[in-house]
């Protein structure tokens, strides 16, 4: 009996145990892995050193991973410190930071895109790295431009990985075989009606959903010298455009541009769900002539040897009465207010953006102006950062979303341009006043 | 610390009835703790804060909001449609599945060759991983390079292919054809096992009697399954009207909201907006709906259990 009794209470003790076990911050979670690629269940941080939780974005197996590692293996032999790295898409990612940010679980490091800079900050989930990055001796080797996009106001909030412009990036070849020059301008896009007749391919593409889809609509409303939200004199920020007619009318031809591409049979009228899964893919399987992208489409040199051997570097084609605007995409890496090991996950994110890592794992695209190469995928590119935007550094959820659905009500719905624009311009606003950054003035 | 003494008094004044009770107790206590934690708090949770602003930016926003998150969420206006699609969504869903299930069951109850590897074979959509399912169907149906377009196209069934997931009057049957591929399974093996446990001397009886293939079939087979069928159907109307990964997968609710669902309106208030009230507020919204199709399945349950004795 006695025996019977004990054994109830182990059981019950030890299944305690178990469930207590399941809902502790055990640092060594699932899917993660350590920088030699074993996954790390059970394994510990080395006596003297510590564990830094580091998510990431890369595309596993592709070059920018396989010089990673290597270089990860570096650090810790240099600092005695672990790697404890998770993979995820931009979207997962986006999501499970804030997930965890909110509920104080975050990693110590982790990848991000521009377009979370103002809401992370507005979370208060990311360190104020100002005194850090001053005391960085490394930071004048950054562009001025990359380490504005770092900052909201004066604050410090990132470490930048990776800087990429957008070019339109152009299939020679096909462009030849339908007796085609690089457009310069809208109008020359729009006169691209027989394309697809003579080389059986689209001429153009755009991105209708997903996270390319607003940074296109930012671009083009850049050419027309548009803001999405501009700063006011109170330091918050709104859209102008029902506020100036000229603006709202301007913001009407960037819609009209838009149905003029479906229209006139200078996209593919699918495109209008694409994202820029599609988008990209076709662009590098031949199937599109010509597409706004990045720099990273270099790695598809080597998966699609045969269709991405002719690709040209060319600016973006922009209105005849407007000026040109790339995309300057400078994704940060941000320290997590919850992290217990801050000044270990600085020395890695400034190590990520030293010379010596970023010669091995973004030599084409580095945030760093002694950073580059003589390829056309770094040297083209970079010829284009003078033009240059980025987001302005507000809460984006709701306000992307919005410049989503814009381009979805013309292109779906058939709402006219005129309307689509004045649509925007509330939503945006209405955005700003929900996360309490819309100017009253 | 008790004494020896002081705890044989206590054991001696627990009774054996007692003294299970407390064993019962303990045992019962992780699952317990698990039901409060993991369950019961996040539901309250839930439901305090769809009457409270909550907002994980806009930090000014707090305190009692009344049905303020529910006249916000109600007024959006993709609610309506949202409403509507989930329900065509379960309905179709649960429709085709168990149209698919109980015709494939009643074909794998026949003594037929190869009966056994037909059984294994047809659950492999369900052994499938949602992600895996997904991904691959959407590559099915590119317009581009898609499988299915270009058979479709080859055999000049279609001039130009068909953009089953982008195009807004298709893309929900398209989803809903695919969810159901993935989850007729799960009824087939069901209603298979529920097949099986019929005596054959009541089909024989009915046969001698004169009943034909179909008169069998609704007069005996049917009423037989009413149990298994009302379990299954009411678990399924339950998933799929709160299923998420799977519309999340193939449209992400597109294209321009012609496939978005309660579930994923959720998910944009909290995760694209980060307005918690919001997405509490239709979060309990359908809590209701649920609990009220389960009032309504426990007295069905209740009212077959009474009906068998």
């Amino acid at each position: 009996m006695k025996m019977k009794r004990l054994l109830s209470v182990l059981i019950s003790l030890s299944l305690v145990a178990a469930l207590a076990a399941c809902g502790s911050g055990n640092t060594a979670s699932s899917g993660t892995q350590s920088a030699a690629g074993s996954t790390t269940a059970g394994t510990a941080a080395k006596s003297e050193g510590k564990t830094i939780e580091y998510w990431v974005s890369w595309t596993p197996g592709a070059d920018t991973e396989k010089a990673s590692l290597p270089m990860f293996k570096e650090w810790e032999q240099k600092t005695g410190n672990t790697i404890n790295y998770s993979v995820a898409t931009y979207d997962m990612l986006h999501d499970k930071l804030v997930t965890a940010g909110a509920a104080g679980n975050a990693p110590d490091l982790a990848w991000a895109l521009p377009e979370w800079v103002g809401e992370f900050n507005n979370m208060d989930l990311v360190v104020n790295l100002t005194d850090k990055f001053n005391a960085w001796n490394d930071k004048s080797n950054l562009y001025d431009s990359v380490v504005k996009s770092m900052k909201v106001g004066d604050k410090v909030i990132g470490i930048p990985y990776e800087m990429t412009l957008r070019a339109l990036l152009v299939h020679a070849d096909t462009n030849s075989s339908a007796g085609a020059d690089v457009p310069k301008t809208w109008d020359d896009l729009m006169k691209l009606g027989d394309y697809k007749q003579k080389t059986g391919k689209y001429p153009y593409g755009i991105a209708a959903t997903g996270v390319r889809s607003p940074q296109e609509l930012l671009v083009y409303l850049a050419q027309k010298d548009l803001e999405i939200a501009t700063l006011q004199a109170d330091g918050k920020y709104k859209n102008t455009w029902k506020d100036n007619p000229d603006q709202l009318k301007k913001a009407a031809e960037v819609f009209q541009f838009y149905k003029d591409l479906i229209d006139k049979g200078i996209v593919d009228p699918n495109s209008k769900t694409w994202g820029w899964e599609e988008t990209d893919e076709n662009f590098a399987t031949g199937i599109t002539g010509m597409y706004v992208s990045g720099n990273w489409l270099a790695e598809r040199e080597s998966t699609n040897a045969n269709t991405m051997k002719d690709v040209q570097i060319a600016p973006i084609p922009y209105p005849s009465n407007g000026k040109a605007a790339t995309y300057m995409e400078v994704k940060p890496m941000f320290i997590f207010n919850s992290s217990k090991n801050q000044d270990e996950a600085f020395d890695l994110a400034t190590f990520v953006a030293s010379k010596e890592f970023q010669e091995a794992a973004f030599k084409d695209r580095s945030p760093r102006s002694d950073v580059s190469t003589d390829s056309k995928w770094c040297k083209d590119f970079k010829a284009l950062a003078n033009d240059g935007i980025i987001f302005p550094p507000v809460t984006l959820g709701g306000v992307t979303k919005a410049m989503i659905d814009s381009v979805a009500k013309v292109l779906h719905d058939g709402m006219s341009p005129t309307d689509a624009a004045s649509w925007l311009s509330d939503q945006i606003n209405a955005s700003l006043k929900d996360t309490n950054e819309l100017s009253e003035k | 610390m008790p004494s020896k003494n002081q705890t044989e008094i206590v054991k001696r004044k627990l009774s054996r009835d007692q003294r299970s009770k407390v064993t019962a107790i303990l045992l019962l206590m992780p699952a317990v703790i698990f039901l409060l934690g993991l369950i019961a708090y996040p539901l309250v949770k839930v439901v305090f804060d769809s009457f409270s602003y909550s907002h994980l930016i806009n930090k000014t926003l707090s305190g009692f909001a009344g049905l303020n998150n529910f006249k916000k969420v109600v007024s959006d206006e993709h609610f309506t449609q949202a409403l509507i699609n989930t329900v065509v969504w379960t309905v179709f869903s649960v429709l085709g599945e168990y149209v698919l299930g109980l015709g494939s069951a009643v074909l794998l109850n026949q003594d037929i060759k190869g009966r056994t590897v037909f059984r294994i074979f047809i659950f492999i959509p369900w052994l499938v991983p949602i992600i895996v399912a997904g991904m691959t169907w959407s590559w099915i149906l590119n317009p581009d390079f898609g499988i299915l377009n270009n058979l479709l196209v080859n055999f000049h069934f279609i001039k130009t292919p068909i953009n089953f997931l982008g195009d807004k009057n298709i893309a929900m049957a398209s989803v809903i054809f695919i969810n159901i591929w993935r989850s007729f399974p799960y009824y087939t093996i069901s209603i298979l096992a529920a097949l099986q446990s019929i005596p054959s001397d009541i089909q024989e009886a009915a046969s001698i009697d004169g009943a034909g293939m179909f008169k069998r079939f609704f007069k005996i087979t049917l009423p037989q399954l009413k149990s298994v069928s009302l379990v299954l159907v009411f678990i399924h109307i339950i998933w799929t009207s709160i299923n998420f990964d799977f519309i999340w997968i193939l449209t992400q609710g597109g294209p321009n909201y012609a496939t978005e669902t309660l579930p994923l309106m959720i998910y944009r208030y909290s995760m694209k907006l980060f307005d918690v009230g919001a997405a509490s507020a239709l979060s309990t919204i359908m809590i209701i709906f649920m609990t009220v199709l389960f009032v309504f399945y426990y007295k069905k349950r209740s009212q077959l259990s009474e009906s068998a004795m």
